[in-house]
This record gives C-alpha cells, sequence and structure tokens, in this order.
C-alpha cells in the first residue's frame, strides 16, 4: 500500500516534469529602419541572423530581395534595393521628409519566407531646446548646463523618453577628462574612438523639471562629457519602439537587472515576424564647450 | 480627547484581558465538566547545563499513547490522561532521558518543569524508545531542522553558516558557490519568511548574499518549514524559516572566542538574579588583507562587516517570563576603480524585539510580542563628478500575539494576531537631485485559528484559517491550510496537507550581489500573490536511530509581480506599470535518509524538482507569443551527502558531497548586427543575441567534494579548545557559475565559462570555549 502511494507520487512528478523547451529560432530575417522626425527618410535593411559561432560579415547575410513598403497613411513608399549596398533599400521617389507626429507602418517580404513581417511607429512630436543656461562651462564647476526644452512624445506614450547623446569634436588624448583618461590607461584595447560618442540610458522626463507651460529643465550631468573642448549635445525623445529595443538591448549587454548570471533575454520584438529594430525619435541639439578646470 | 483616551485604553486592554481570560476559563470549565476524571500534564523542559529551554523536547506518557512536543518557548502540555499511575518520558537527541513516575488523580493538573542533561555517552548512540511517537512529532509534514551542532561542524566556505547548511537539506537549492541565497521548493529567496525570535528580518545577509547574517554562536534552533506550513504563518508563498536566538546561561557565566580566517567571534552568556543575559558579537578582520594589497585596483579601499545578538530573560515568575532581543548587522564596501570613479555601500539590519509569555492556566498559553525590524540600504557611486544614490529603508513595527489552548484529549486549538505597519521608503539621487521617491506604508492585520484534532491515537487532523487585511489596495485574503496524519505502523507515518498561501511584498534582488536588495509591496493595481501547496509525506523508521522521511510536492505561484526589468527606471511610471506580472509552479519528490546520533552520524539528502516560470513581459518569441521558462534554480537531480565520524573525544571528521544537475541558462544561437539606432544610444553598431528562449540550455552537472577535521582538547580549568581545518571543493573541480558570450572582432561569438570556487579553498578556525 504504502509502497504504491510513494511509487504514484514519484510517477506523477516524473510524468508531469515539464522539460525545458528547446524550439528552434522562429525566424531568421532581420529588419531596422529607424526614423528620424523632420529629418529624410533613411535607407532599411533587411538581413538574416548569423549563426553565433561563426565568422560573420554582414554582406554574407544581406538579404537583397525583399519587398519592402513604408506606409504613410496617406501613400506607400516603395523601398528599392540598392545595388551597391547588398541588405540596402531606398525610397528613389521625391525627398520625404519624417513628419513629427506621424504614423508610419512597415511592410516587408522575403521571397522563400511565408510571414509577412510588419510594424508601426508613431513618430514622436517635435523637440525644441528653447534656451540653453550656458554655451560653455567649467568641468565639474556647480554651473551645469540646463536646458528648456518642448518634449517631444508619441502618440500612447504617458510621458516622454530621451536618451541624450554627447558627440566630442575636438577628440585628443591631451583633452580628456580625468576618469577617461584612467579607463584609456587600464584597458590596452581602449581607443580615443571609443570615447567620441557617449550617450545615457533612457530617461523619461520624471527625472527633470516640469513647468506649468508643459515645457521641462534638463540638467546636463557632467558623467556625459569625455572631452574637453566642443560638444554636441543631442536630446533624443524616442517612440516607444526605441523605447523597448534600447532598453532591453541594453540589458543584453550589460546583463544588469534582476536577471541572474547567464539568463539573457531577447531583445523586446519591436517588428511582428522578425528581429531588429522599427521605430522612430525626435531630436534637438545644442553646442557646448567646455573648459578644463583650473589647476589648483 | 487625548485624556479620555488615555483614560479608555487601558481600561479597554484590562477589558479584553479579562474576557480572554474568562474564556480561558470557561473553557477549562467546560473541558473538566466533559471530562471530569482525566488529568493533565504541562511545564517546560530546559538544558540543566545552562537552563536554556529546549525546543521540540519530546513528552511521553508511557502506555497511553499521549505525549507533546515542547513549543518555541519550551513549553509544553499533555491532556486527557487517564487518573492512575504512569511512567513520564522527557527526552531530547543529545540528552539523556528522564523517565518520572507520576500519579495523577482524577482532574489533577500536574505541572513539572525538567530538566535535562546532555548524555555522558555522546559516542554511543541515543537510546530509542520502542514508543517513537512523540519523537515523531518534530518531522512534521514539511519541516526540516538542522542542529546548530551540525552547522558549526560542517565543512563551510571561512564561516559556519546557516543558510548553506540548509541548501544541504532536501528540496533547499543554492544558486551558487558565491550565495547563501535560500531557493525552497521552486521559489525565489523573497517567497521565505525569516523570523529571528519572531521578528521579521529583510536582508538577512552578509557579505553581500555570500553569508547569511546569524552568528551560530548566538542562536539555538533554526527550523524550516519547507512547505505547507500552518496557519500561525503568513505572509509569503514559499517557506517559514524561524530562527530562535539562545536565552543566555542561566547556571554560570561562560564565554567563547573564536578566530577565523574571515571573521572572528566573541560570545558571553551567564545569570543574573531574574533570569539570564546573552550576548555574540562578530565581526570581519580583513583589515590588514586590505592593506597589504591596497595597491591592486580591484581591492576595496575599505570593508567590513558586524553584527550583534543580544538577549536578556527576566522570569518574573514561575507563569512568566519576559525577554527582550536584538540584532544588529552591517556591511560596508567602499572602492574605487580609476580616478574619479569611487563606489560605496552601506547595508544593515537592525531588531528589537520585546516577549511576555504568560501561562494563564495548564490549558492555556500565550505569548505576546512587540517587534520593530529596521533595513536599510544605501549603495551610491561618483563617476566623474556625477553622484548617484539610493536609499532604500524598510522599517516595521508589529504586535503578536498567540495562544495555545490544549482543550482535552482531543483537540489543541492555537490562534493569533499580528498587526503591524510597513514602511518602505525608496528614493533615487541622480546627480544631487531627487529623481525618484516612492512610499509604501501600509497597515496589516492578521488573525488566525487552528485546530488540532486526534479523534484516535492514529489518526490527527490540523484545520486552520488565516485572515489577513492589507492596507495598500486594500486587500482582504483567505487562506485556509489543512494537514493530517495517519500513524500507519510503530514505525510509518503518513502526511498529507493543503493550502493556500498569499504573499503582499517582493523581493527585487540581485542573485549576485544582495546589497542592493528592496522589496515592493502589492497595491494598486498590484494584486498579492498567492499560491497553493500540496504535500503527501511518509516518515519512517527503518532501524535504531535511522529515519527514511519521503515528501512529495506540487505547489503553485500564481498573481507573481517583479519589478520589470525592461522598464525604463522607476520615475514617472504608475505603480503597477513597475512590474511584469506572471505565475509558476514546481513539484518534486525529497527523501532524507538521516542518523542523528552515534558516531557515524550524518544524512543523506535527495531531491527529484522541476519548476517554471510564465512571464509574457520577459519570454517571448518574435511575434509577441510568450512562453514559459525554467528559472536557474531549476534542476532535476539534488543530492547531498553529509557525514560526521567521531573518531575519538579529540578528533572528528566531517565531510559533504554534493552532486546536481546543472542549471540553466541561455544558450545565444544566433547574432545580428543593427546600425541605425546609433542616434539614440551612440553606437556605430548595436550585436545582438539571439536565442529560442530564456534558459533553453544547462550548464554541466555540479559535484564537489568538501572534508574537514576538527581538534579539540582542554586547557585545564581554563578553558576548553577547538582547531578546525577545512578544504572546502577537495578535488578542484571546476564547476560553471554561468556562460560569459562576447563578440570577437570577425563578428563571432565566444563563449566563456565563468567558474564558482574553482580550486581548493582552505579553512582554518580556532575557538576557545571558557
Amino acid at each position: 500500500m504504502l509502497r504504491r502511494i510513494v511509487f504514484t507520487g514519484l510517477f506523477l512528478i516524473v510524468i508531469g516534469c515539464d522539460s525545458t523547451d528547446f524550439s528552434v529560432l522562429d525566424t531568421e530575417i532581420v529588419v531596422e529602419l529607424t526614423l528620424v522626425a523632420s529629418e529624410p527618410l533613411p535607407p532599411a535593411r533587411v538581413s538574416r541572423l548569423a549563426p553565433a559561432d561563426q565568422a560573420s560579415q554582414p554582406e554574407n547575410f544581406a538579404v537583397s530581395n525583399a519587398q519592402v513598403i513604408l506606409s504613410t497613411g496617406d501613400k506607400d513608399l516603395l523601398m528599392e534595393p540598392i545595388t551597391d549596398k547588398p541588405g540596402s533599400y531606398q525610397y528613389l521617389g521625391p525627398e520625404h521628409i519624417i513628419r513629427p507626429g506621424a504614423r508610419y507602418d512597415l511592410l516587408v517580404t522575403v521571397p522563400g519566407v511565408e510571414t509577412t513581417i510588419t510594424g508601426t511607429t508613431n513618430v514622436p512630436t517635435s523637440i525644441k531646446i528653447l534656451t540653453a543656461s550656458s554655451q560653455s562651462g567649467i568641468y565639474q564647476s556647480d554651473e551645469q548646463l540646463t536646458l528648456v526644452l518642448i518634449s517631444g512624445r508619441s502618440s500612447g506614450q504617458s510621458q516622454s523618453s530621451f536618451t541624450l547623446v554627447t558627440e566630442a569634436l575636438d577628440v585628443e588624448e591631451d583633452g580628456m577628462v580625468p576618469s577617461v583618461a584612467g579607463l584609456l590607461e587600464d584597458d590596452e584595447e581602449l581607443t580615443l574612438e571609443d570615447f567620441r560618442v557617449s550617450a545615457s540610458p533612457i530617461i523619461t522626463e520624471a527625472n527633470f523639471t516640469l513647468f506649468t507651460d508643459g515645457t521641462i529643465g534638463l540638467t546636463y550631468p557632467w558623467i556625459g562629457i569625455n572631452f574637453y573642448g566642443r560638444n554636441i549635445i543631442y536630446v533624443n525623445a524616442l517612440d516607444q519602439n526605441l523605447v523597448d529595443f534600447v532598453r532591453s538591448a541594453q540589458l543584453q549587454q550589460s546583463g544588469d537587472g534582476t536577471f541572474g548570471p547567464g539568463v539573457i533575454p531577447n531583445v523586446l520584438p519591436t517588428l511582428s515576424g522578425a528581429h531588429g529594430v522599427f521605430g522612430s525619435v525626435s531630436r534637438d541639439r545644442v553646442l557646448f564647450w567646455v573648459f578644463p578646470p583650473e589647476e589648483e | 480627547m487625548t485624556n479620555l483616551a488615555a483614560e479608555l485604553v487601558p481600561h479597554f486592554v484590562v477589558s479584553v484581558i479579562k474576557r480572554t481570560i474568562l474564556l480561558a476559563g470557561l473553557c477549562s470549565v467546560i473541558h473538566s465538566t466533559q471530562g471530569q476524571e482525566l488529568a493533565a500534564l504541562d511545564g517546560f523542559v530546559t538544558d540543566s547545563a545552562n537552563g536554556e529551554t529546549l525546543i521540540a523536547a519530546n513528552v511521553f506518557v508511557e502506555g497511553t499513547l499521549r505525549g507533546a512536543t515542547t513549543n518555541l518557548s519550551g513549553y509544553y502540555a499533555v491532556s486527557g490522561i487517564e487518573p492512575g499511575t504512569y511512567t513520564v518520558r522527557f527526552s531530547y537527541i543529545g540528552f539523556d532521558t528522564i523517565r518520572r513516575e507520576i500519579t495523577f488523580a482524577p482532574g489533577e493538573s500536574v505541572r513539572l518543569d525538567i530538566e535535562l542533561t546532555t548524555s555522558e555517552e555522546l559516542l554511543e548512540a541515543i537510546e530509542i524508545s520502542a514508543d517513537r511517537i512523540t519523537e515523531e512529532e518534530i518531522r512534521s509534514i514539511g519541516v526540516s531542522q538542522i542542529t546548530v551542532a551540525t552547522i558549526q561542524q560542517l565543512p563551510q566556505v571561512f564561516e559556519p553558516d546557516v543558510f548553506r547548511s540548509l541548501q544541504l537539506l532536501p528540496g533547499v537549492a543554492q544558486s551558487s558557490d558565491y550565495s547563501s541565497g535560500l531557493y525552497i521548493r521552486g521559489g525565489d529567496p523573497g517567497q521565505t519568511l525569516i523570523l529571528l525570535d519572531r521578528t521579521k528580518i529583510y536582508n538577512p545577509s552578509h557579505v553581500f548574499g555570500f553569508f547569511s547574517s546569524f552568528n551560530t554562536d548566538a542562536i539555538k534552533d533554526v527550523r524550516l518549514y519547507k512547505g505547507g506550513f500552518p496557519a500561525t504563518y503568513g505572509g509569503v508563498i514559499g517557506s517559514v524559516l524561524d530562527v530562535q536566538n539562545k536565552d543566555g546561561n542561566r547556571r554560570e557565566t561562560d564565554g567563547k572566542l573564536s578566530v577565523g580566517l574571515l571573521a572572528s567571534r566573541a560570545f558571553a552568556e551567564g545569570p543574573y538574579s531574574r533570569g539570564s543575559w546573552m550576548a555574540a558579537l562578530r565581526r570581519s578582520t580583513l583589515e590588514p588583507l586590505l592593506i597589504a594589497f591596497e595597491d591592486i585596483d580591484a581591492v576595496p579601499r575599505a570593508f567590513y562587516f558586524y553584527d550583534f545578538n543580544g538577549k536578556i530573560n527576566i522570569d518574573v515568575s514561575r507563569d512568566d517570563k519576559l525577554s527582550f532581543s536584538f540584532y544588529a548587522g552591517s556591511d560596508y564596501l567602499r572602492s574605487t576603480f580609476t580616478e574619479g570613479v569611487e563606489i560605496k555601500l552601506l547595508y544593515g539590519n537592525r531588531t528589537v524585539t520585546g516577549s511576555w509569555v504568560h501561562l494563564w492556566s495548564n490549558q492555556f498559553f500565550t505569548n505576546a510580542t512587540i517587534t520593530s525590524t529596521w533595513y536599510e540600504s544605501t549603495p551610491s557611486a561618483t563617476f566623474s563628478g556625477t553622484n548617484f544614490k539610493q536609499v532604500n529603508r524598510v522599517v516595521e513595527t508589529s504586535v503578536r500575539a498567540d495562544f495555545e489552548y490544549y482543550a482535552g484529549s482531543k483537540h489543541d486549538i492555537v490562534g493569533g494576531l499580528w498587526a503591524g505597519i510597513f514602511d518602505a521608503p525608496l528614493t533615487n539621487f541622480f546627480d544631487d537631485r531627487e529623481v525618484f521617491h516612492t512610499r509604501n506604508r501600509v497597515e496589516h492585520a492578521s488573525l488566525y485559528l487552528q485546530d488540532t484534532y486526534r479523534p484516535t491515537t492514529n489518526w490527527s487532523f490540523t484545520a486552520g484559517l488565516r485572515a489577513t487585511y492589507y492596507g495598500y489596495g486594500h486587500y482582504f485574503t483567505l487562506a485556509p491550510r489543512f494537514s493530517m496524519e495517519r500513524q500507519l505502523g510503530p514505525d510509518v507515518r503518513m502526511q498529507a496537507s493543503a493550502g493556500r498561501y498569499y504573499q503582499f511584498l517582493t523581493l527585487i534582488s540581485n542573485e549576485v550581489f544582495s546589497g542592493f536588495d528592496f522589496w515592493l509591496t502589492s497595491g494598486d493595481g498590484v494584486k498579492p500573490a498567492y499560491g497553493d501547496q500540496y504535500i503527501l509525506g511518509l516518515k519512517t523508521n527503518l532501524f535504531e536511530g535511522i529515519t527514511l522521511d519521503t515528501e512529495v510536492y506540487y505547489r503553485t505561484m500564481r498573481q507573481l509581480f517583479v519589478l520589470d526589468p525592461f522598464s525604463t527606471g522607476l520615475a514617472g511610471l504608475e505603480y503597477a506599470e513597475l512590474f511584469a506580472f506572471g505565475k509558476g509552479a514546481a513539484g518534486g519528490l525529497e527523501i532524507q535518509l538521516s542518523r542523528q546520533s552515534g558516531r557515524v552520524n550524518g544524512f543523506i539528502a535527495y531531491t527529484l524538482a522541476n519548476t517554471n516560470r510564465y512571464f509574457p513581459r520577459l519570454n517571448q518569441d518574435t511575434f509577441g507569443v510568450p512562453r514559459s521558462y525554467s528559472p536557474r534554480n531549476d534542476r532535476l537531480h539534488d543530492l547531498n551527502v553529509v557525514g560526521q565520524w567521531r573518531i575519538s573525544r579529540r578528533w572528528e571528521l566531517g565531510a559533504v558531497f554534493t552532486y546536481a544537475t546543472g542549471q540553466t541558462y541561455t544558450r545565444p544561437e544566433a547574432t545580428y548586427t543593427v546600425y541605425s539606432p546609433r542616434v539614440v544610444n551612440g553606437l556605430d553598431q548595436t550585436e545582438l543575441l539571439v536565442s529560442p528562449g530564456l534558459n533553453q540550455a544547462r550548464l554541466p552537472a555540479y559535484h564537489r567534494l568538501d572534508i574537514g577535521v576538527t581538534w579539540s582538547g582542554s586547557l585545564g580549568r581554563f578553558a576548553d579548545y577547538e582547531l578546525q581545518m577545512q578544504v572546502i571543493n577537495a578535488y578542484a573541480r571546476e564547476n560553471a557559475w554561468f556562460i560569459f558570450n562576447e563578440f570577437e572582432d570577425d563578428g563571432s561569438l565566444s563563449r566563456s565559462t565563468i567558474p564558482q570556487i574553482p580550486i581548493p579553498l582552505p579553512n582554518l578556525s580556532f575557538t576557545l570555549d571558557f
């Protein structure tokens, strides 16, 4: 009797085991297209996944016979393959400027692939830097650059999401800020070019000062500066697709968050039926001079 | 108004106490009326050497099958004894059994406090009586226990550790050699309620999760309810760890000094006119090493941890005992990596507990407790003049009142109230400005009632109900619990239990580093998690002193809520938007073969288990279709063999062997590169990994052997000494911790195995016991 109970329990557990899912990858097509508000429609790219353990040159995985259509709502823009850039597709009609606040739908079909790839982005409204507190500043001084801006936002977003991208124009070894110089010194594989452009993680508007007139006050942190001299600071307002993509890509690359070590999430899908990214951004920029602090 | 309230409140309290006493008295009268011929026996069981109350000691009225087990206060009560003369047996593993002949008159209540003496012949197997019924009480369904002596003797990494010892029990998994986190029956560490002297501890870890914060010198009992726990406990859907501090020696003042590689400990205890006291201090002693290696960048500029346990007992009267216990522990780290980059972390816990144990009659026992627990973690970093800081705090003050009513021979009724205020502010600062603040200040209250009914000597049924109100979101939950036990023969018992459990908190933790741990609660739009547990157990005594315990369990985890890892930070989101929601399930078979006494003792613990999670937000395919996945702590087989061999009075050998199925991990099968996001992430190209889903692959199997030898002796009348020499990972097994993926210049992916403790790790400690 007892033996029967034990073995019944054991049997139930064994048959109840839900073994790990070893299913194959669901699609191997990769599509990318990032629209920038008020700028011309950029090329799209279509490719295939590369096996993880093999060397992968992008041109070897390009897909050049896809049909790529971007729909603006009132007309379809057929993006043609660029012959000297395998896997790239460009709209050859009259220049199309991406409309802030508009919706764009992407439709991609690849011969031999049954699934039609679709995606939608709602371009954020225009972002506009209204004022900058200063055109220059002393590194790590209390007088930080403060921007007042009109926020860009996509339809459906409850708040704006930003990244700050800083591009140094004076990339010189003796012009590096101390912490970056230290990092360069500690790692022989790093070069000056690795620090030319820096970007923040995604920041939501709740991180900044919200004024009653609807504008936002943004204090630029010194951590974004890698070089003294001229720096162009871009303020990007991201649509939800880019928010999902950037955040999940960062999570995959940095491994932060509450996933355990070795647990790697896939990037959140921004397209149906393909890997990659389809999103949009609205951006504005300001030039800021950074001077080193005076030596004591 | 205030004066009026001041007058009314004491009247109200007195009134409630009077009503309770009257109720208890009424129950006693009813009981007496119904069974005038029956007698009762009650009292405390203590250790004669130091007066410590003994928890789960057995009391057995021979020839009647009537018995009891002492509760957490060392109190027992046996009722329903037919008048007559009996031999009453008091026993506890490692102590000499005492037999007392007692004559019970009709209706008589006998109070008998008993002191047990440590067995002088520890080398011999303790006597095992043919009647083992009461000794089986300790082996309740879902309960595992490991003695403090065993914890202190096991080979362990640097320090004797409660959590790492518990990881050897069936159903308890470890995540890695570097973590003491408890993954019990498929649950995460946040699903275990951890109590020290009836007070919750929110982050009981040192060295960022490497050790638990319980100093083994200070504690006397460790009890783990792996599942199916009674209505006495609530607030979690997984398990309960109930740790009791020592009371302190009531006979004489003594102490202990220990010096180890990582930390040193000091312990003292003694009597005073009205009771006893105990104090234990532990502190890391790594400063000389930090100074010696200060030129190495990765070595912290400062690091220490400490903890302090204290307890004072006041024996007010024979029926009244007061106790006050304290705990404080903290870790501090300061590290600089390069110029302008500095990281600091301070985290720790404080608890204060005041308890009043009162015997209203030999049938009515109460324990009233006021507790306060405090946890704070303040990680901060400075990078190029930009400051990051988080202030994360939990403060909870609660009152708890429990009663035990021994209502005749067939019913034991327990019940109680647990109410408090949970306050958890969390504030993030960026560049010296507050960018996020949330404060969950929640009132909560629970009432529970449980009856254990024994219609015959072979059957026992327990039914309980726990009702909880949780203020944030105004949730009211009812959690029924049932269990039964059938004595199938003198050496075989079958047990079963089923119950529903609710959880209102979620632990946001990083498996690698517990120093940033914080808690969020259910609330508006975030329902409490709940789960059902079903357990079937078979407890047998195979031979003299050898037991075989088998349990099969299945549990569900529903409405789980975790911090959404894809969230873009905490600022500006609705509360429910902070979370990813999901569910899970776990099932398993646990077998433990034990020998708890004799020259050679130990246990073999085997677990066959499966667990899974389903979080649509975290694991979905390219079409957005969610998939379930196996968490890292899922492993099919887990085997631990723990042995201790007392060679002589001076020498003892110990060994622990562990084998486990390799942990799950995510194995990327493909890669791709995109370029266009450079406008928002500043990268010329973004290289990405693609896998069929989370954790679809497994690491190689884990196995490890730890060995240790203990040499003990005496320095005359001054002190006893003990030298422990241990080697962890004796045969240098390179167990994989995780796989690190890195893109090569040619675009291929290289995979590196990051090992757990890869080399034999020596450990040395010296203890003086005076």
